[in-house]
């Protein structure tokens, strides 16, 4: 596996603050950051489920291999050189659970947290992946 | 000679033996887990492995002759053994430490080779064709 594609919501705040930070973190795979549901993502991955209003953070490897949520976190982790042995710790049955359930609670809770962390969300409009 | 002489002879002989001897140890017990750390490169985990021995006799040999001139001087046999074993003793310690810091070295750069080649946690739930990327 060489490369991983991110797709993020692009409304939310607080992803585009995570994909700013997974993308400055060294990597054992390189990770690149699309908006969910945006003209590229829909270019190159034209049978993937794109639905902006859901945008639950999916990753889609160089093979084809797609993570949704929970799945994808780890699979984020896995790809960071700091974060690959807490990423295999979290995988384990005994963690996953707890995992599976902070991260569905953030995720559904992303824009309330966006919005009292920076004040405000994204608009749909926001154009642009970040530069990493 | 007189206990003094004794006691540094005794202390230098012993100290640089017990040094040798961990190193030599560690060195030919080490290499299987340098060798596992770098993903079977051998002629890497050797370099490596000789660097680290080069620095432990440095350290410990340096720590040896530093403290040749501490500590009360003998001035009886019974002193000359008193003497010897406390700094012996003090020597030793240090190469315990010495020996645990290299086999927690070794085993962070094994932990980091494992890590390298370790398959993602998780599988994909689907699988989707493949565009090329801009």
């Amino acid at each position: 596996m060489q490369t991983l594609t991110v797709l993020f919501d692009p409304r939310c705040r607080f992803c585009w603050q995570c994909t700013w930070w997974l993308g400055r973190q060294p990597q054992y795979v390189e990770l690149e950051f699309l908006r969910y549901g945006g003209g590229e993502a829909k270019e190159r991955f034209p049978t993937l489920n794109a639905d902006p209003a859901v945008g639950e953070l999916t990753v889609v490897s160089d093979a084809g291999g797609v993570y949704v949520g929970t799945d994808a976190f780890l699979i984020c982790l896995w790809a960071l050189k700091a974060h690959r042995e807490l990423s295999l710790r979290l995988a384990r049955p005994r963690w996953r659970p707890l995992v599976r359930g902070a991260f569905e609670h953030l995720s559904r809770n992303r824009h309330v947290l966006s919005r009292f962390v920076f004040g405000a969300d994204l608009p749909p409009e926001f154009g642009g992946a970040p530069k990493c | 000679m007189d206990y003094l002489i004794w006691s540094y002879t005794i202390y230098l002989l012993c100290s640089v033996a017990t040094t040798v001897w961990v190193g030599h140890t560690l060195h030919r017990n080490g290499r299987i887990f340098l060798i596992d750390a770098f993903r079977k490169n051998t002629e890497l985990a050797d370099s490596v492995n000789h660097l680290l021995l080069v620095g432990f006799y440095l350290i410990n040999i340096g720590y040896v002759t530093f403290a040749v001139k501490y500590g009360t001087k003998p001035e009886s046999a019974s002193e000359v053994f008193e003497v010897c074993s406390t700094k012996i003793g003090l020597v030793l310690l240090v190469l315990g430490v010495m020996h645990f810091l290299n086999l927690h070295i070794f085993s962070k750069m094994r932990k980091r080779g494992l890590l390298d080649d370790a398959p993602p946690p998780v599988a994909p739930g689907r699988s989707v064709p493949v565009g090329n990327p801009r």
